[in-house]
């Protein structure tokens, strides 16, 4: 009988829990040793509670009803992220998880839009009315996407908002049902082989916990990843200034929005996430440029509900591990990079990482190829989503010499040529691998005033007034379907419809994207 | 009035690039020219068309029908492998049935490790059909079987290319023809125009160049081409054979009247009288026609309002892949982002990076051939099983897999993913959608009886 693989996760944030949960739901028990290790002492970041729709794929996953999931974390939908300030100080766009309009003669929706907007038609609306997700997050609707293609309302999808500790203990239990061992206690010291390879933890109280794979989820403060196998930190602070971060609990909204809002600010930007019990805010802002006091004072006062706590103060450096796996450690969650939660990704690369580790699962010993295929994968999904929350800071014309400083930084090679690309033809050339795709460029370019210098070759061959009248039939087609579903905060309470079972679409932007 | 768009070149590169530019522009009012130069390099005498020409023949409202008719072409659903003893299929189509289940592969390499009298194609419907001689259209009714049987065709190049140029001419584009080019530049180093024989300019917004041939300046490297015909009719063959050679592959492509062997080689120390015997005693073919020509390198097709797809299309034409298809790709891909200035670097860069990556999955997949294990994407599959994450369709995921566990490839380590399911829920998995494509092959008929009914319903 072959010994068990051991495999220790270090940290029982959102991102052991979420491997511990997966990895016992797929490793079997005759093979394979679960542990994870947590410190009551140290605690978790216990922030983390915005999502995109790649989460729901998570919990269908491991198993987890939609219905308990909601009960369990306090979950609210989210269809959008809600943009204000960002570009210029007046300005409101929508980051929807959904496409706008459709393709016409061939052309993409977009550049027949930017067209009638250079044509100067009146009654052309803002690119966001086109997007069934937007209307829906602005009227305060929610309805389930649905399966049929040829259906506008399967162009778009939903995340949720959730309440990151409850979520954990979600897991934790999960995880406990599935055989993973869960101690409590503090490593104090770690131990490698000759090889170079982590052999065991020592705890505070004296215990030795040996293993064969370990998984680093201590979070910033990166335990094994960095301050055992020295890995090193791309550091993309000169991209991504912002270095703090202050978040506050207030009372909950009777009608929670069903979209994230993120408002820019003097020197960083505030964030809302309603659950169904309360609220949670946070203030991400650049200490060079803000001092805690101001920032403290900024946030409470552009809470929409009484704080329920004092404000918590964090500290980070985004940027990413050289390399997310090195001997036999693998880093998911904080311990492998940290990319501010503008767009709410952090969970989603906790899911990748999760993910790939199971699709490259090591040996004992762990080889060259499995770890070389998990490094690049997670690289090019960090750099891309990286490159999309520059985009944010970068195209902007607000006075404040924090925003000034973003508005004229460099920018790395991979934006500076999309970014071109857009302004010299208003096209777009989507990748495959990584998260983001047109639909979420172009909400940002259109929402942050990017103008194309050109457009496509053919529009000026269209019939004007014939596209005019499919915008106008189009937007109240979308319109009349969004009057027609239940509020936000209905759906919420109606257990009935939060149990129907959908398949989840793996994209951000439904079944079509 | 849009700048005018001038396509030059010669043969079916220049027919099909037109057809596209042809109907994508015409709605909108766009006038095509069409620059008929004489060959340099004489085209092989059939193709292998990957399935990209059914769904591109619909896009043109060209009957496919019509090209199998004209071009007296044959379905193909992959390529039937030949090494040594060992014998393999390629398929077009994903294996088992439902393109979307998880670990499928994983679930055969299982198998095979297990059972080492199973074999990869009995899991696919194009492979287990092709082997029976058979070969039917996906019905209407069953939108699910339609990728795992994504078929390609082989055509008569000459045939096909005549097929095109007469489409073209219904789309009315202007043909002219020239013994002679020259290319002028304005001080930007855009092109300007056109002069042709006897001092005829033409005027140019954007430039298609789908000339092969590498032009001065552009690296390349020496190929010797042989092909020879056959008379051998191989209807019952739905596909295309591969064969292992002591150089290389040779490549017979079957049409409804005899077939087509090619092959070529890239070493510079090659004793062509040796070739030639090896031709010989491998195919009974006596009779192989050699040319030495050069293959162009290039990367960078879109200069200023330079298209060089041609020669971009040429660096990776080989027996073993059609440049046609990249031609297409390179064509498509471009009208999608069809700009309104004759300079656009950022747009340019972005199209010559994804290029890039187009090409270097197409030399990952031939360098395969020679190679695997000298591969990235070859040892991560003998590690893993795992086929690459591509960014584009340039190589199907069905062609990644058949190929390299065909080569031998055996992954070291078995799926996570799948570590919870027994070996007998596996196997029982596996059979179930073994039986599944049995029952349909059953009812499938030959690929004579489709080409005849596809052939018929044009005559009516
Ligand atoms: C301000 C802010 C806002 C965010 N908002 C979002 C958002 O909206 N959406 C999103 O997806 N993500 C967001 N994130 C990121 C998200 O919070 C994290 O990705 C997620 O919570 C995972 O964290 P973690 O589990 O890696 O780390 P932590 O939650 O910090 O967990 C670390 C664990 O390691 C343990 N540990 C550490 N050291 C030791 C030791 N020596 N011994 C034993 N145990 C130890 C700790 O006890 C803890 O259990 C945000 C992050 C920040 C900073």
């Amino acid at each position: 009988m072959e010994a068990k693989q051991r495999i220790i996760i270090l940290g029982g944030g959102t991102a052991g829990w979420m491997t511990a949960a997966a990895l016992s739901r797929y490793l079997p028990k005759h093979r394979f040793s679960i542990q994870l290790i947590e410190s009551a002492q140290i605690g978790t970041v216990g922030v983390g509670e915005a999502t995109i729709p790649h989460i729901r794929q998570f919990n269908q996953w491991i198993g987890l009803d939609e219905a308990d999931f909601l009960q369990a974390t306090g979950a609210s939908y989210k269809l959008a992220i809600r943009f204000r300030g960002w570009g210029q100080a007046n300005s409101d766009y929508y980051h929807p998880f959904g496409l706008s309009g459709e393709d016409l003669y061939g052309l993409p929706f977009h550049q027949h839009w930017l067209w009638l907007q250079q044509q100067k038609t009146a009654s052309l609306k803002n690119y966001g009315q086109y997007s069934l997700a937007v209307l829906m997050a602005q009227q305060g609707k929610f309805s389930r996407p649905v399966a049929d293609l040829k259906h506008p309302a399967s162009a778009f999808n939903y995340a949720y908002h959730l309440d990151a500790t409850l979520y954990a203990a979600l897991l934790r239990q999960h995880s406990i049902d599935h055989g993973v061992e869960w101690l409590d206690g503090k490593v104090t010291a770690v131990t490698q082989n000759t090889s170079g390879d982590i052999a065991h933890l020592i705890l505070e109280d004296g215990r030795q916990i040996d293993g064969d794979l370990f998984i680093d989820c201590s979070g910033f403060s990166a335990l094994l990843i960095d301050k055992t196998l020295q890995t090193g930190y791309d550091n993309w602070q000169h991209w991504l200034p912002c270095d703090k971060a202050l978040a506050v609990p207030s009372e909950k909204d009777p009608t929670p929005p069903s979209y994230t809002s993120a408002k820019a600010m003097t020197a960083g930007w505030q964030w809302r996430i309603p659950l169904q019990h309360r609220t949670g805010n946070g203030l991400v802002y650049c200490s060079s440029y803000l001092s805690d006091g101001a920032a403290e004072q900024e946030l409470m006062a552009g809470l929409e509900e009484q704080a329920l706590a004092p404000a918590r103060a964090l500290q980070f450096v985004t940027g990413r591990r050289k390399q997310s796996w090195v001997k036999n450690c693998v880093a998911i969650g904080l311990s492998s990079g940290f990319l501010e939660p503008l767009e709410s990704t952090s969970l989603y690369l906790v899911q990748i990482a999760i993910e790939s580790l199971l699709q490259y699962f090591p040996s004992n010993p762990v080889g060259e190829v499995e770890r070389e295929l998990f490094n690049q994968k997670m690289e090019l999904e960090y750099l891309r989503v990286r490159d999309l929350l520059i985009l944010h800071y970068k195209l902007n014309a607000r006075p404040e010499p924090f925003w000034q400083y973003c508005a004229q930084m460099a920018v790395p090679d991979s934006l500076s040529q999309r970014l071109e690309m857009f302004r010299e033809t208003g096209h777009l050339l989507e990748y495959r691998q990584g998260l983001f795709q047109p639909a979420s460029w172009l909400a940002l370019y259109l929402g942050q005033g990017l103008q194309p210098q050109q457009l496509d070759a053919r529009l000026s061959a269209l019939d004007t007034t014939r596209l005019q009248h499919w915008f106008s039939d189009y937007q109240q087609q979308l319109q009349q379907l969004v009057q027609a579903m239940p509020e936000h905060h209905h759906v919420l309470r109606n257990t009935e419809l939060a149990g129907a079972a959908v398949a989840p679409a793996f994209s951000l932007y439904g079944h079509r994207g | 009035m849009p700048q005018p768009l001038v396509l030059i070149g010669q043969g079916l590169w220049l027919q099909m690039a037109t057809a596209i530019v042809a109907r994508h522009l015409q709605p909108f009012g766009y006038q095509c020219v069409a620059l008929e130069l004489p060959a340099v390099i004489k085209e092989p005498s059939a193709v292998a068309c990957g399935p990209e020409l059914a769904t591109l023949c619909k896009m043109l409202d060209l009957p496919l029908q019509q090209l199998l008719q004209n071009a007296k072409g044959t379905f193909s659903l992959g390529s039937q492998y030949q090494s040594g003893e060992n014998s393999w299929f390629v398929p077009f189509g994903h294996y088992g049935l439902n393109g979307a289940a998880a670990e499928f592969d994983q679930a055969i390499l299982q198998l095979l490790q297990q059972d080492p009298d199973s074999k990869a194609e009995q899991f696919s419907i194009a492979a287990s059909a092709a082997r029976q001689g058979k070969f039917a259209l996906a019905p209407a009714n069953r939108p699910d079987l339609s990728s795992a049987l994504s078929y390609g065709v082989h055509l008569h190049t000459e045939e096909f290319t005549a097929c095109l140029k007469h489409f073209n001419l219904q789309h009315g584009v202007t043909f002219l023809s020239s013994q002679t080019l020259e290319i002028q530049h304005n001080t930007e180093g855009q092109i300007s125009s056109l002069q042709l024989d006897q001092g005829t300019t033409i005027p140019v917004g954007h430039c298609l160049d789908c000339r092969a041939e590498p032009t001065t300046g552009v690296t390349s490297r020496t190929v010797q081409f042989f092909s020879a015909q056959d008379t051998t009719e191989l209807l019952q063959q739905p596909y295309s054979s591969v064969i292992q050679t002591s150089w290389g592959w040779l490549v017979r492509l079957p049409l409804q009247q005899g077939s087509h062997w090619f092959t070529q080689c890239t070493d510079p120390a090659v004793d062509l009288p040796q070739i030639r015997q090896e031709l010989q005693q491998l195919t009974g073919q006596t009779d192989w026609q050699h040319c030495s020509r050069q293959q162009p390198t290039e990367s960078q097709p879109w200069q200023h309002n330079h298209l060089r797809f041609g020669q971009a299309a040429a660096a990776l034409d080989c027996p073993l892949y059609n440049g046609l298809t990249a031609l297409q790709y390179l064509v498509i891909r471009w009208l999608d982002l069809l700009p309104n200035q004759s300079s656009c670097p950022a747009t340019a860069l972005m199209y010559n990076q994804h290029w890039q990556q187009y090409q270097s999955e197409v030399q990952d997949f031939l360098q395969l051939h020679q190679q695997p294990l000298a591969t990235k994407t070859g040892q991560a599959f003998a590690r893993l099983g795992r086929a690459p994450n591509t960014e584009t369709d340039a190589i199907k995921a069905g062609q990644w897999f058949g190929l390299m566990q065909g080569l031998g490839l055996k992954p070291e380590l078995s799926s996570m993913l799948l570590a919870n399911r027994t070996e007998t829920e596996i196997h029982q998995g596996l059979r179930l959608v073994q039986q599944q494509i049995a029952r349909l092959i059953a009812a499938m008929p030959s690929q004579a009886d489709t080409l005849n009914r596809c052939l018929q319903q044009l005559e009516h």
